[in-house]
């Protein structure tokens, strides 16, 4: 997203919304970004959006619904993409804690007691491949603490500046880098774990 | 480009592609797809009663959060000003709640979501008669 020539017209639409809350201008930020903010709460939720796909469309929800007031927070010197993935980001972290107490003891023994079962992964469709290789990719990914995971996958992933990931997590560009650096040092031997070779 | 820098871009393609891949709406094939590996039966998810009235109250409340917004100024709102608003709450609904996924599509009187959006939206303005 980053050097994209659509950001200025984003950030007009940032102004237009925070200036007369325009709600075309919202409407335009949504159907721009909806695709990469969905692919952003897939990674920040991880194995929990595996465990239960609803649960992207409730962060991604909460996400647009915050982002109503959040805009006014936005300063028009980083991509308008960053700023809209830190709040989409925030909203799948607290969607996770509050599935996390939701989920009972007894579904959580009732999961791992499940285990073994249906291994038929043979699936010869080439959807059902991506979606295994997306599980371990996922899988891999999730074992990242916060913030280091959301920050490897803007960056890497999506192409976010370190300048710009440096404003929206409020850490220096340096640090930025050092976390960046040991964290596909690590992602990498986990993704080997998995099986997986980028 | 730099090695380093290549193999950062593979892993970011990867990153990309197993997101996209997750972020997928979650249709029967792609839910049934993913859930194939230990601890799953293949089977199905659907949600339950609780998950949909939160999805519902979500969507209504996203609605009309951008209905709320232009509470002041709906007063010299035209009727056209009020119509778009409508459409957006009823698009911000099929875009956020995904109208076409498996478990919305099982369940009767589906638009509700979208009717209940936009009329949450259209409350907060008054017929062109009233102003």
């Amino acid at each position: 997203m980053n050097g994209d020539p659509g950001s200025a017209a984003d950030r007009e639409n940032v102004h237009r919304w925070n200036a007369g809350r325009d709600p075309e201008a919202f409407t335009a930020l949504v159907r721009r970004y909806d695709p990469a903010l969905r692919r952003v709460a897939a990674a920040v939720l991880g194995s929990a959006a595996r465990r239960d796909p609803g649960l992207l469309e409730d962060a991604l929800q909460e996400g647009y619904r915050r982002m109503l007031d959040a805009l006014r927070g936005y300063r028009a010197e980083s991509e308008p993409f960053v700023f809209l993935a830190g709040v989409v980001r925030r909203a799948c972290l607290d969607t996770l804690r509050k599935e996390t107490r939701a989920r009972g003891r007894t579904e959580r023994a009732a999961a791992f007691g499940e285990s073994g079962a249906g291994e038929s992964r043979a699936d010869p469709e080439g959807e059902a491949e991506r979606a295994i290789l997306a599980d371990r990719v996922l899988a891999a990914l999730d074992r990242l603490a916060e913030p280091d995971r959301s920050l490897v996958y803007l960056r890497d992933a999506e192409g976010a500046s370190v300048a710009d990931l440096a404003r929206a997590f409020r850490m220096p560009e340096g640090t930025v880098k050092s976390r960046l650096a040991r964290a596909r040092t690590r992602l990498r031997g986990m993704l080997a774990e998995e099986g997986v070779e980028p | 480009m730099r090695r380093e820098d290549v193999r950062d871009e593979a892993l970011g393609a990867l990153l990309r592609r197993a997101a996209e891949t997750a972020a997928d709406a979650p249709g029967p094939a792609r839910v049934q797809a993913v859930r194939l590996g230990p601890g799953d039966d293949g089977k199905i998810r659907r949600l339950g009663p609780r998950r949909i009235r939160a999805r519902i109250a979500g969507g209504v409340a996203l609605a009309a959060g951008l209905a709320a917004a232009l509470t002041v100024p709906a007063v010299v709102r035209t009727r056209a000003d009020r119509e778009f608003l409508a459409a957006a709450a009823g698009h911000l609904s099929r875009t956020l709640i995904r109208e076409d996924s498996s478990f919305l599509a099982d369940l009767p009187g589906t638009s509700y979501l979208e009717s209940a959006a936009a009329d949450w939206a259209g409350s907060f303005f008054p017929a062109d008669a009233d102003l």
